[in-house]
């Protein structure tokens, strides 16, 4: 009795990896999302196909707030999804369903940097419904009696709809409906059937219903597309081909008998492909960390994980644990005590540091514009988020923007989990005076020009940094000379830093 | 007590029925009621769509009447949104007169009824349809960029542009510069850059993609203006550059390093220099109603540097003070005369968007402390001035307001101007509307109603380019994609 539910162990194992290993990207997922409790926000995922999708997923994406939450969350679902896949596919094997549900963490912890650049909203979750969502379609079909065509008409509606609603993953129901009436019972005319809808719903939908998906993407809505400056990452795909691979092969091969050596070698090879794949780079999850401990205020720690750091740091890093220093008060030798590098960021792309947390870095650094402006850039590149518009409003209360502040504070209070936040920022703006004294702002506004000049950081954010402070009056002197230490690293070093 | 229960049933479901209503007993304020958007005393068209607003502010409910004679709208709810018929009704009802609005707020078992305002209905109709870009206020991002056209008589709003359909992973595609011929939706004019870039003219049905680089040109037409009856589009071409201002609440200036004009044959293919000044950087060609000059912003600039340097011009860039000029042009030749200074900004502003009244008396124009690009500038205001009077120039100080006031369009009858304002946060354009009587005196501008009188509390894109227009645009998004995957027809250039 108990063995035949010990793969449901899987999604609780993973749960807890996930919180032990990767809180901060758990973290950084839900702050790189966001959902509002407005129609608004409804409607602007109801224009694309597969919008009801993103609009679920970024529901639960903001529950990873709490990482345990979210992971709990997650394993929940994943044990379902593992108990409709036996259902729905009559498997009489659920170690099975490990396969297609390692899959699904994959997606996940395979991401690295692409928590920044992906521009599917809500993608940690998307992965997961879309796949019950799948398989409940499928299972419908299954469970339909054969009167009056009703299979038939069923797969035009799921498809159609679905389509709508799911984008890709109706489409693979309606794939694995096909499937289905050709390996059970060999009706030709419904799996034509199923071809015919999976090309014509798309087509259908691009020239009566959607205008906002190029025509050459309309098969893959609601697949996250893993591209950045013209370049397709098509690796990153790999555990959504074999997710889908392993749904067709539950569907052809349910009756893949529960042996030893085949449960054995199914969690073996599940093993061996999270522990390939698992994205463990050091310096991304001390970047995340070291992100939200500024976010917090707490500069301790940022020190601490900047100390801890085994190999090369990457530039962000050292660029973080300089802020700290400065707001530490420490003097610029202090630098010396750290590990100093400008390790390449891994990943397939150039990584810069406004796409990341440049941003943050800007305001803490008392250039409120330039965060500003690479909010905007990114809110309309890679979407709106709760960072982005936490930065916005924050710059905007710097720079005496009361009305664009409170714009951004609105949106944030239509949210499920920064609403205290976006009311602590309310007082800023009801009474500006307290900003001088809130530990958000007080130590960012000595370094608050009042002169203005036109220019152009060129994505080169640590050298314009530098410059900044180095010409700023309220920087102090150890701030100075911190920036001349970095400055002087950045002579000896110009050609590890050309690309960053 | 079958009986009893449909009884209890019949009188719920007539309770139901039962609209809102004026409360009888209430205490008067003689404070205005603080709504969003701010509909207090301005003028409407008559044909304008309801003039939905929701008040600010705690209130447990909220009952608005809006009443004209014997008609009246009872609204309840934070947000009033009168039932599109029985506004035509009431408006029909208001013509040349007003629209009375009282604003009940009940809050911890008080009601209070906020001081009465107006709103005046002009018998003076608008367009029905009005063109605007959606686009978020990046700078040099841009997904999600699209055309709309919205009915100015009902809520009714759609896309015919969308840039994603364009857009691949590997290249974005910004549209921009939307324009027509005459308030004609038929005969439209846009531009889309990098991915499929090429200039996309509908004329009367046919579409045809343009291809306007040529290696004679500073670059591809940019600004455009359609003469007013022949098939001929004028266009600036500008190598334009973005840089950002370190502490300026403007954060960006966009600011061009050379600047042309050139006039476009639409049959021919064909492009002919209309100015090319040395250190003169010509910009936003406005054709005069009757087609008969050319009107145009120009601003002098000597480089210190030998040749066009775009450093210099960053750290010069408040130098750049445009002024308003005209050339006459032969509709027969179709040649032009020599420059003619309209307005002198006096080298201590900067002058842009032309924009000529249909009756060819008034110009509307932007003025800003220096610049091109005003949109941007907080400090740019509407002005206007009496052609037939010359010199009679003043800011629209009753269309005004302390923030960004830049482009704008007068309406077929010329008793409309659309305009967009970032009044309201400084930060996203959203599209005003304001009367203009024959004396030239505007009124109150009113924000464009929305269904929702919320979202543009809540939208993060801006209102881009507001034109009027007397239909809607027949084509549709799909069918722009498909003609800009095409190769664009290239143009020969005539110099002068």
């Amino acid at each position: 009795m108990v063995k035949k539910f010990l793969p449901y162990l899987f999604p609780l194992i993973a749960a807890i990896l996930l919180v032990v290993l990767e809180s901060d990207v758990l973290y950084a997922l839900q702050e790189q999302n966001l959902f509002l409790h407005t129609p608004l926000f409804f409607e602007q995922q109801m224009v694309k196909a597969g919008g009801l999708l993103t609009w679920v997923g970024c529901y639960l994406t903001q529950f990873f707030y709490y990482p345990m939450l979210g992971a709990g969350i997650l394993c929940l679902l994943w044990a379902f999804f593992m108990w409709l896949c036996k259902r729905a596919f009559r498997l009489e094997n659920l170690w099975l369903t490990l396969i297609p549900t390692a899959s699904l963490l994959l997606t996940i912890v395979t991401l690295g940097y692409w928590v920044y650049y992906l521009k599917l909203p809500g993608h940690a979750f998307c992965a997961t419904i879309g796949s019950i969502v799948t398989v409940a379609l499928a299972w419908g079909y299954r469970a339909l009696p054969h009167r009056y065509r009703l299979p038939s008409v069923y797969i035009v509606f799921a498809a159609g709809l679905g389509y709508m609603a799911f984008g890709f993953y109706a489409l693979l129901a309606t794939a694995l409906m096909g499937l289905i009436s050709w390996c059970d019972k060999k009706r030709w005319d419904d799996c034509f059937l199923a071809v015919t809808q999976i090309i014509l719903w798309p087509v259908f939908s691009y020239y009566y219903g959607y205008h906002e998906t190029n025509i050459v993407n309309i098969f893959w809505v609601a697949l996250p597309v893993f591209a950045h400056q013209g370049e397709r990452f098509f690796a990153y795909n790999l555990p959504y081909i074999v997710l889908f691979a392993s749904m067709a092969l539950m569907v052809v091969k349910p009756t893949i008998k529960s042996a030893k050596w085949i449960n054995i070698s199914i969690v073996v090879v599940t093993v061996i492909a999270l522990s390939l794949f698992w994205n463990r780079d050091e310096n991304l999850h001390r970047e995340l960390s070291m992100t939200r401990n500024i976010e917090k205020g707490q500069w301790a720690e940022v020190l601490q994980t900047a100390k801890d750091v085994k190999g090369e740091p990457t530039r962000l890093i050292c660029m973080m644990r300089n802020l700290a220093l400065f707001n530490q008060g420490q003097p610029f030798s202090k630098a010396y005590d750290y590990p100093e590098g400008a390790k390449r960021p891994a990943a397939p792309f150039v990584v810069h540091t406004v796409h990341t947390a440049g941003k943050l870095l800007y305001l803490q650094y008392g250039i409120p514009n330039y965060c500003y402006r690479w909010c905007m850039e990114d809110g309309v590149e890679y979407g709106w988020t709760v960072e982005r518009l936490k930065l916005m409003a924050m710059c905007s209360i710097l720079n005496n923007e009361p009305v664009a502040a409170q714009r951004f504070v609105n949106l944030l209070k239509k949210t499920d989990f920064h609403k205290s936040w976006a009311k602590h920022m309310e007082t800023f703006i009801q009474d500006p005076r307290l900003v001088v004294r809130a530990p958000e702002f007080r130590h960012i506004l000595p370094l608050l020009r009042d002169d203005n000049f036109l220019t152009a950081d060129q994505s080169q954010q640590e050298m314009f940094l530098i410059e900044q402070i180095l010409s700023t009056e309220g920087a102090t002197q150890e701030q100075r000379r911190l920036a001349e230490f970095t400055m002087g690293y950045y002579r000896n070093n110009h050609k590890n830093l050309i690309e960053q | 007590m079958k009986q009893y229960l449909y009884i209890l049933v019949a009188t719920c479901l007539l309770a139901a029925c039962t609209g809102p209503q004026v409360p009888e007993q209430y205490a008067q304020s003689k404070a205005s009621p603080r709504i969003y958007p701010d509909y207090q005393e301005v003028t409407v068209p008559i044909n304008i769509a309801p003039m939905n607003f929701e008040l600010l502010g705690p209130a447990d409910e909220v009952v608005v009447r809006f009443s004209a004679g014997e008609e009246e709208i009872i609204c309840d709810g934070p947000k009033a949104r009168p039932d599109i018929d029985d506004w035509k009704v009431l408006t029909a009802k208001a013509k040349g007169q007003a629209i009375s609005v009282e604003v009940f707020a009940k809050d911890k078992e008080q009601w209070t009824r906020f001081k009465p305002f107006n709103i005046y209905v002009s018998p003076d109709s608008i367009d029905p349809w009005i063109s605007y870009r959606l686009i978020s206020p990046s700078y040099v991002s841009y997904e999600e960029l699209t055309l709309n056209q919205r009915s100015l008589e009902t809520f009714d709003e759609n896309v015919f542009v969308d840039n994603m359909l364009c857009s691949t992973e590997s290249g974005g595609q910004c549209v921009n510069c939307h324009n027509f011929q005459q308030y004609n939706p038929d005969r439209m004019q846009f531009h889309a850059r990098q991915t499929h870039g090429g200039t996309l003219i509908a004329y009367d049905g046919e579409l045809e993609k343009i291809d306007m680089n040529n290696d004679s040109l500073i670059s591809a037409g940019v600004y455009p203006a359609w003469h007013p009856t022949m098939k001929l589009i004028a266009y600036s071409t500008n190598k334009t550059m973005q840089c950002f201002h370190t502490s300026a609440l403007e954060k960006i200036e966009v600011l061009d390093a050379e600047s042309d004009l050139i006039l476009y044959d639409i049959d021919r293919h064909e492009v002919t220099t209309i100015e090319q000044q040395p250190n003169e950087l010509e910009i936003f060609p406005y054709w005069a109603p009757d087609g008969k000059s050319l009107y145009f912003c120009s601003a002098h600039f000597e480089y210190e540097a030998d040749s066009v340097d775009m450093g210099e011009i960053m750290m010069r860039a408040q130098e750049l003070k445009y002024n308003i000029y005209r050339k006459a042009f032969d509709p027969q030749t179709k040649t032009f005369g020599p420059r003619e200074l309209v307005f002198d900004s006096g080298g201590s502003m900067s002058a842009t968007f032309p924009r000529i009244s249909p009756d060819g008396r008034w110009l509307l124009f932007t003025l800003g402390e220096w610049g091109c690009f005003h949109i941007w500038h907080h400090d740019a205001d509407l002005w206007i001035m009496d052609l037939e009077k010359g010199e009679a120039v003043r800011p629209l100080d009753e269309i005004n307001s302390n923030d960004t006031e830049s482009y704008h369009s007068w309406s077929s009858n010329g008793r409309w101007i659309i305009f967009s304002s970032r009044r309201y946060d400084g930060v996203f354009t959203r599209p005003f509307i304001a009367h203009i009587d024959a004396e030239g005196r505007g009124s109150k501008p009113f924000e464009l109603p929305m269904r929702d009188p919320d979202i543009h509390r809540q939208f993060l894109k801006s209102y881009n380019v507001p034109e009027f227009m007397k239909g809607r645009v027949s084509l549709t998004p799909q069918q722009v994609a498909s003609k800009m995957k095409e190769e664009g027809t290239p143009i020969t250039h005539k110099s002068k």
